[in-house]
Order: structure tokens, then C-alpha cells, then sequence
């Protein structure tokens, strides 16, 4: 399983997924949905983080959610978003790693369980930096709009990975 | 399909939906009664007060060039302007029900409509308004 070959080949793989949550976020940005609502995001970027949970396991997913938030945050915003989708994505990341880990759900609800917690997890920045409990107004759209993009997020996660699981099968070196 | 993760499934998505809301209720219930107020708060310090009835521009400053420019007219609020990289407070339609709320989180300000007494604040300390 760890033999120095796989391991090169898990690391492109990484890089590729590294990629296209880059690409994801950026076209996000560039579609102009502006519901006025902090937060409000179709969370492209996270298919790339739940193929990599399904993919390779918890800590490839943990890595590639820091590095694309990171990584995002220097290219397309600034510091304050940074530490705003930072907070956001790790909740939404181990939420989803203890749900797979559970076993009882299918990969739709695993992944609308990581939208609700993302933007949860916002919401605490938000609080913390605005320091106003008018923020809690934010919260009931919020807890269902990250539970409608997450199944969406997660339904086309559920229908590509199979075909993904092929390629990156065959494309191993033996 | 997995019967039992379905089970698990629905079970799951239906507390989520009951959560939120149970909370959209229960704001509702908390913040029953007239709205008159528009309170203005930056990182936590209420920074204006402006009776809900009457028609008032202010201005919000941010930092020492930042600012948010707030519109009440006609028993709402909305951010008219601002140079905030986001625009989600200019986008935010305008509110008038009691406990909605406008936030601008690069500028750290939270627009609140409550109720209150009339002569229990005066225009802000630190809002410059004409």
C-alpha cells in the first residue's frame, strides 16, 4: 500500500485535486450569485475536498482543505477571508471526516452536513468579529442554504467518484 | 441503496431542518413588537441610534477612510454605499421588521432594528451624520 511508487502517485493525484479546488473556487467567483446574505456560497471548491475524503482518507482531506484555503486566500482575497473560510472549511472538513468515519450516511448527506457546519463555522467568525447576537438572524437561512448546495455538492461528488476511483485504480504503477 | 443509511439519512436532514427552524421561531418570538430603532454597532460598541420614523441619511466611518452610508426612509434601512471589498451590505435588501439585521463584516458593523425607548440615546458618538 505504501510502497514509494504509490505514494508518488497519490502525491500527483493530491496535486490535481489541489488544482481543481483552485479552479472551482475561481469559477465560483465568477458566477454572479449575490444573495446579499453573508456567507450565502455554492461551495464548489468542497468537491474536490469530499472526492479527496472518499479518495485517499481523512488527513489527505484535512491537508487539501488548509492548503486550498490558504493557497485561495492569497490569490483571489485577503487575510480577513482567510481566517473567515478558513474557520468555515475545517469545520465543514472534520465534520464530513467523522460522518464518513460513522459509516451511517450516504455521501449527499455527508457532504450537506459539511455545508450546514461551514457556514456555521463562519457564522463564529462573524460573531466574533461584529461582536453583535444580531448575527443569530443569519442563521436558520444559513443552516439551509448550506444544506441544499451541500446535497447538490454532494450528489455530483457521489455520481463522479466511481468513475474516478476507476481511473485513479488503473493509473496505479504496479 | 442502503435501507439503514437512508434511515440515518432522513433522520439526520429533518433534525437539521427542525433546528434551523426552531431558531427562525425562536428569533421571531424574541423579538416580537413594534420596531422603532435603528441601532448601529462597530465590533461590538453601538456606535449611532436612529429612530426608525424618521428620514435620515448617516455616514459610518470605518478605520480612517472607510465608511458605510446608511439610508432610513419610509421605516426601513439600507446601506446605500460603501467601499468594503465584499458589497454584501449594499446588496442586502432593506429591513424593517424588528431583529433584522444588516452586516458588514470587513467593516465590522452590524445595522439592528429593535425597539426601544425614544430618549434613551441620542445620535451617535462616533457616526458623523447630516
Amino acid at each position: 500500500m505504501h510502497s514509494p511508487i504509490n505514494r508518488l502517485n497519490r502525491a500527483a493525484y493530491m496535486g490535481l485535486l489541489t488544482a481543481l479546488a483552485l479552479i472551482l473556487s475561481y469559477i465560483e467567483a465568477l458566477i454572479p450569485f449575490q444573495p446579499g446574505i453573508p456567507g450565502i456560497k455554492i461551495g464548489l471548491a468542497n468537491l474536490a475536498v469530499l472526492i479527496c475524503l472518499y479518495l485517499f482518507g481523512w488527513k489527505e482531506a484535512m491537508l487539501l482543505t488548509v492548503v486550498r484555503v490558504l493557497v485561495g486566500g492569497f490569490l483571489f482575497g485577503n487575510l480577513f477571508m482567510i481566517a473567515y473560510s478558513l474557520s468555515g472549511a475545517l469545520c465543514s472538513a472534520v465534520t464530513m471526516i467523522l460522518l464518513r468515519r460513522s459509516g451511517g450516511f450516504h455521501i449527499p448527506v455527508v457532504s450537506a452536513a459539511g455545508g450546514v457546519m461551514h457556514n456555521m463555522g463562519q457564522l463564529m467568525v462573524a460573531f466574533w468579529a461584529v461582536d453583535s447576537y444580531s448575527v443569530v438572524y443569519y442563521m436558520p437561512v444559513l443552516i439551509l442554504s448550506g444544506l441544499i448546495t451541500g446535497i447538490v455538492i454532494g450528489t455530483i461528488g457521489a455520481l463522479v467518484l466511481p468513475y474516478i476511483k476507476n481511473i485513479v485504480g488503473r493509473g496505479q504503477l504496479k | 441503496m442502503n435501507k439503514e443509511k437512508l434511515k440515518h439519512d432522513v433522520i439526520f436532514l429533518s433534525a437539521v431542518i427542525l433546528t434551523a427552524f426552531f431558531i427562525w421561531f425562536g428569533y421571531g418570538m424574541i423579538n416580537k413588537g413594534k420596531a422603532n430603532m435603528v441601532i448601529v454597532s462597530q465590533d461590538g460598541e453601538v456606535v449611532g441610534r436612529y429612530p426608525l420614523s424618521e428620514e435620515k441619511i448617516a455616514i459610518i466611518t470605518y478605520g480612517e477612510h472607510e465608511y458605510n452610508l446608511l439610508h432610513i426612509s419610509d421605516g426601513s434601512v439600507y446601506i446605500m454605499e460603501a467601499d468594503c471589498p465584499d458589497q454584501i451590505c449594499v446588496d442586502h435588501k432593506p429591513i424593517s421588521q424588528k431583529g433584522e439585521s444588516i452586516i458588514c463584516l470587513p467593516h465590522k458593523l452590524a445595522v439592528q432594528i429593535s425597539s426601544e425607548d425614544m430618549r434613551s440615546g441620542e445620535g451617535g458618538i462616533d457616526a458623523l451624520t447630516y
